[in-house]
């Protein structure tokens, strides 16, 4: 691990909080948008047009940007201030006589990171959007989801408590939920939308159990109580609360075992799946450990697992996306697998780096996921490689786009994502994890591979389809370009300190995870390692351009090698969750219905009711009504109250 | 300090509703008029008495008067945080399950909203009385209005699950009156004098006596079987199902908490040492039937009788909040028991609304519903997620003081009961999917206007603000409910199990 729990202590007592009203309007911006939105579609659904698409455009976007704005002009004082943390409490939510559980928001370096580059990217993708949903009936009802969305993700990012960022996380997931069903009238991505949910709930119910567990031991939901009563906790209790939060966390950044949602949540629009399912909420588990990463370094056992779980998780996600064909699925599983490096670095406890990455993930996905909607919408909704071809002609910027961002992600300086992967390669061998920097360096080989497979076989090449492609308008335009140029530059904030340079990002997020210092004499070693990994990457973009680089590139054959159909099958784990565990349920709920619940429980009182039926049989044998026999009960009873009275004269008996 | 607000809650619905009965056939019009004004007017009267509720733990605005004094029966009413919401939810439901019935009752709708008015009467008696002879009186005047209710009113099988209801609460009935009488013989014996006010009961302590664990089962089943509890639960999907829906909207907003309620202000306070040993037999068999009823909920084709079930669920964990025990657990059950109420019922009437226009409630015949009726789909969601505990709205609060106490005090069990997390948003949003989403049915294509009417959405407009409101703003319901909370356990002389969560750290 490395040490950065010593600095805290000293850290937190040179915060300085200063209140600001500016952090509520962060929040409010986009629920107001939300609200006036969600009026405006409710009270249009009767007409066969929806509101103007121009101001619910402009009442759209409003939020996002304002959110932007207020959050640059906060993040601003922060600079050269390191001791700077900006608060503000809204109101209590829930007073008990033994708890007061205040809904507050904080921004400090972590979260005004991560807010400024939420808003930012959010306010393109709206942008975008305006573009991409024109023309479809239920305009303003996405864009008050997408607003809405945005409120939740800050909400979560913000809050200064476990059950506030528990209210966000919650929040998206209901977002999420709606923005992937978006066509309803499609099954398909209706099931999509509920499987993510339910999934989802999976993880918050270890998420929430963490944070009763949490609060039985420290009596506080708030970030600044738990951190200052956590060395109190035993190793048992500690160990147990890092691993149910993580399970919340896996659940939310999709990673094994609980990653089967995220290429379902493709169903949704694609600039949502650039938004949600990429650059924003999938994140949220790689916030919630770092957030809590006063807790997690004093558990390394299961920051192994976490470094486990990524590592497998990057590796399977990345072998899987070298067979998809639909270019949103590709970028699904690369989303998954980039997601388990994220979650490699904060499980050695390289919080910066894992953050980092995130940070860098944000721009060039979102601008993958926005080249693929335009492409998707260039070509009336194809969506297969195999289909595509040839349009770099054709969409410029797109290619520009998706061009630069590809060699982001492949790991090619001086792009953002060489940076970024670098740091949480280099954190891993640090500390030790030499197998799993190996895993690292495999999946970066297979991730150039699958990317430049996607780009050649979209952009270069002849033109396998022969329908008009519609241009990029405008608002798609603006928003790729600024994303390319993020995708290229924004690596500059996190140079190597190990090669002496510096590291931005890093010094920057101190006052909240630590101090690091590299060791002074990996130099070498750190320039060695990321030969290695360079090699991975340049091997694997030369066997993608010898492959799919030429005029007549054919799609495979069918294929039944086994390897393949491994991969074709995802590994088997939605057959494995169907048969396992769906099917079975939905069997004794039948079960319940059809035996257990009319036969078994109501079969005891029909019993009960047949036996006093019986027992009616029987007492009314004796009254069939012949005089005689009555007269001789008459003579027994007499006889019995004859004997009963004697008794009773007997000396001693009493009644 | 005799005050009449309360005689007057349970005697201005009980006289009117039953004068209103007698009247001729032929006024049914002008008599569901009246009941309607009536029911407005008892709502306003329970609103007067939520205002002037002074947040503390006693009983309030008492009213006590001999009745049968030779054995030491009093009408004695009084309120207090506990009864003050049943109250309240009981006068507000009753306006709204009058209204969503308003056009759909043919047949002797003059008796139909006269049976309502004595319901309501019998329900705030019994949440009213502090002496268990009249707890006693009211709980039965409960049972009557029903049975005719869904007897004459309901659907096709309705006298199948009427007769059901009524041997179940009667069996419990039954054991009811047996144990009150026994509990005053136990007092006669142990006092030389006779009593049923309760407020008299509860300073003999009863102790681990055999007497005394006979009584609390005797006192536990009657309320079991009315909340209900697995696997006493089998007469509420028939009788839900087949009530007419602003029916089951009453019975399951207020009637089941009934059950609760009697568990909350005789069986705790009277056998605090039997419910400690017996709580963690009694949590178990909370959890099984939460989990039970979820299951079960997935299977169903019927809206109602999915909801039906989810209620079942719900209730569970609610009782479950009762046997844990705790500031927590039991701030948890009272706040959950209003939002239960809202959000089950607001899907029930819902539900109603539908059937009224389509004429099925199955979901093999539904889909695409969001389509044609894009409000009702808004607003199914939002009680949706209100019911699955999605935090901002306020099924999340009641779940989380729940659970929060129930973690707190036995992790195991609390995390068994948290998967009501997973298994809610699974049968709730799989039901969701199938019938307001996917691609329209011939059923939904045909039919027009199978959109809310605006007088409708109007009705529906309180629950919208509460799921909201109280999602987020809590005080004004913890505040009322909280002095009367801390109170328990009331024998302060034994070691009860009960531990409060953070209670170390602020004190």
């Amino acid at each position: 691990m490395t040490t950065s729990s010593s600095h805290d202590a000293i850290l937190h007592t040179a915060v300085t909080l200063q209140d600001t009203p500016l952090l509520p309007a962060i929040l409010a911006a986009p629920l107001l948008g939300a609200v006036v939105l969600g009026l405006l579609t409710l009270l249009n659904t009767r007409k066969t047009q929806g509101p103007s698409e121009q101001w619910v455009t402009i009442i759209a976007c409003a939020g996002p940007v304002l959110a932007t704005l207020l959050s640059g002009a906060l993040f601003i004082q922060m600079l050269g201030q390191p001791d700077l943390v900006f608060h503000q409490t809204l109101f209590s939510w829930i007073k008990t006589s033994s708890f007061d559980l205040q809904l507050g928001l904080t921004l400090d370096r972590l979260s005004g990171l991560m807010v400024l580059m939420i808003t930012f990217i959010g306010s393109l993708i709206h942008v975008f959007s305006s573009a991409y949903m024109h023309g479809d009936r239920g305009f303003s009802r996405y864009f008050t989801y997408l607003n809405l969305f945005l409120f939740a993700m800050l909400m979560l990012i913000l809050s200064d408590n476990l059950v506030g960022l528990f209210m966000g996380w919650e929040g998206v997931g209901v977002c999420s939920f709606l923005l992937i069903g978006f066509w309803f009238n499609d099954p398909q991505k209706a099931a999509a939308g509920t499987k993510a949910f339910v999934v989802n709930r999976v993880g918050d119910f270890g998420f929430i159990l963490g944070i009763f567990l949490l609060f039985q031991a420290v009596g506080a939901f708030d970030f600044i109580h738990i951190q200052e009563k956590i060395a109190t906790i035993s190793p048992l209790q500690l160990n147990l609360i890092a691993l149910l939060l993580l399970i919340g966390a896996l659940g939310k950044s999709a990673q094994i075992p609980l990653h089967v949602w995220l290429p379902d949540a493709m169903a949704g629009p694609t600039p949502v799946s650039a938004l949600i399912h990429a650059a924003t909420m999938v994140t949220a588990g790689v916030y919630l450990i770092s957030r809590m990463h006063f807790l997690y370094d004093l558990t390394p056992v299961v920051g192994a697992l976490i470094v486990t779980i990524g590592g497998l998780t990057a590796l399977m996600a990345a072998s899987i996306a070298l067979v998809q064909d639909d270019i949103k699925k590709v970028l699904a599983y690369s989303t998954v697998s980039q997601l388990g490096y994220m979650f490699m670095g904060v499980g050695a406890g390289a919080y910066a780096a894992g953050i980092f990455h995130v940070f860098t993930h944000a721009f060039f996905k979102a601008a993958l996921f926005l080249g693929a909607g335009a492409v998707i919408h260039a070509l009336h909704h194809e969506q297969n490689l195999w289909k595509m071809g040839g349009l770099r002609p054709l969409l410029k910027v797109t290619a520009f786009a998706m061009g630069v961002s590809t060699l982001a992600i492949a790991g090619v300086p001086p792009f953002a994502g060489f940076f970024s992967k670098d740091e949480i390669l280099w954190a891993l061998w640090e500390n030790h994890y030499y197998f799993f920097w190996g895993v690292g360096v495999l999946t970066a080989g297979l991730t150039a591979f699958y990317m430049f497979r996607l780009y050649i076989l979209t952009f270069e090449g002849t033109r396998r389809s022969t329908v008009e492609v519609h241009a990029e308008p405008m608002a798609m335009k603006l928003p790729l370009i600024l994303l390319g140029i993020g995708a290229i530059s924004v690596g500059v904030l996190g140079l190597p300190g190990t090669l002496g340079l510096p590291n931005w990002i890093s010094h920057w997020m101190e006052p909240v995870f630590g101090a690091h210092h590299a060791p002074d004499n990996a130099f070498l070693l750190s320039l060695g390692l990321m030969v290695v990994s360079l090699s991975a990457a340049g091997l694997g973009i030369v066997m993608a351009f010898s492959q799919f680089y030429k005029a007549d590139v054919q799609p495979p054959a069918d294929n039944f090698n086994p390897v393949t159909l491994v991969l074709k099958a995802k590994y088997g784990f939605d057959l494995a969750y169907s048969y396992g565990i769906v099917k079975p349920l939905m069997m004794a709920a039948q079960l319940h219905k059809e035996v257990i619940e009319p036969m078994l429980i109501d079969g005891a009182i029909v019993i009960g009711s047949k036996v006093y039926y019986v027992l009616s049989l029987i007492v009314r044998t004796l009254q069939f009504g012949n005089v005689r026999a009555y007269g001789y009960y008459m003579l027994i009873g007499m006889i019995l109250l004859a004997c009963f009275y004697f008794l009773l004269r007997q000396p001693g008996v009493t009644l | 300090m005799n005050s009449i607000l309360l005689s007057l809650l349970i005697f201005f619905p009980l006289l009117s509703g039953a004068v209103l009965l007698l009247l001729p056939r032929r006024f049914g019009a002008q008599v569901r008029m009246a009941a309607v004004g009536i029911a407005a007017l008892e709502a306003v009267l329970s609103l007067v008495l939520f205002c002037q509720f002074q947040a503390q733990p006693s009983l309030q605005f008492t009213e006590q008067r001999p009745w049968i004094p030779s054995l030491g029966i009093e009408y004695h009413l009084g309120v207090d945080g506990l009864s003050l919401m049943l109250i309240v939810l009981t006068t507000l439901f009753t306006v709204i399950a009058m209204l969503a019935s308003w056009n759909q009752v043919e047949h002797r709708p003059g008796s139909y909203f006269s049976l309502i008015l004595l319901f309501e009467a019998g329900l705030i008696g019994t949440a009213l009385a502090v002496d268990l002879v009249l707890f006693y009186l009211f709980w039965e005047l409960m049972l009557i209005p029903v049975f005719f209710l869904i007897g004459i009113w309901g659907g096709a099988k309705r006298i199948q699950a009427v007769t059901k209801f009524v041997i179940y609460t009667m069996a419990g009935s039954l054991v009811l009156l047996l144990s009150i009488l026994y509990l005053g013989v136990q007092y006669h014996q142990k006092t030389g004098a006779w009593t049923f006010n309760l407020l008299d009961l509860y300073q003999v302590p009863m102790g681990l006596h055999w007497s005394a664990e006979l009584l609390f089962f005797g006192f536990a089943l009657a309320f079991l079987i009315k909340i209900p509890i697995f696997p006493l639960h089998t007469w509420l999907p028939d009788a839900y199902a087949e009530a007419p829906t602003p029916i089951t909207f009453l019975l399951s907003g207020i009637m089941a908490k009934m059950g609760i309620y009697g568990l909350l202000r005789i069986s705790l306070p009277l056998f605090p040492e039997v419910v400690a040993k017996w709580a963690p037999i009694l949590s178990i068999v909370a959890i099984i039937g939460l989990v039970y009823a979820a299951v079960t909920a997935l299977a169903q084709t019927d809206i109602k009788r999915l909801i039906a079930y989810s209620s079942i669920s719900h209730l569970g964990l609610i009782a479950l909040g009762v046997f844990t025990w705790n500031l927590s657990s039991l701030n948890g059950t009272l706040y959950h028991i209003v939002n239960h109420a809202v959000a089950t019922g607001a899907l029930f009437l819902l539900v109603h609304l539908l059937e009224t226009r389509t004429g099925t409630r199955d979901i093999r015949e539904l889909g695409g519903l969001a389509t044609s009726a894009p409000i009702f789909a808004v607003i199914f969601m939002l009680m949706t997620f209100a019911s699955i505990g999605v935090p901002g709205l306020n099924g999340f609060v009641g779940e989380f003081l729940i659970l929060l106490g129930v973690t707190t005090h036995q992790p195991i069990l609390g995390a068994m009961a948290a998967t009501t997390l997973i298994f809610s948003a699974a049968y709730m949003l799989w039901l969701t999917q199938r019938f307001l989403f996917g691609p329209q049915t011939e059923l939904v294509k045909t039919h027009e206007n199978l959109e809310l009417a605006p007088r409708q959405v109007l009705l529906l407009t309180p629950f919208i603000l509460a799921v909201i409101v109280m999602g987020v703003y809590t005080a004004p319901v913890i505040d009322r409910i909280e002095p009367t909370v801390k109170q328990y356990p009331h024998s302060q002389n034994i070691q009860l199990h009960v531990a409060l969560p953070g209670e170390a750290l602020y004190e």
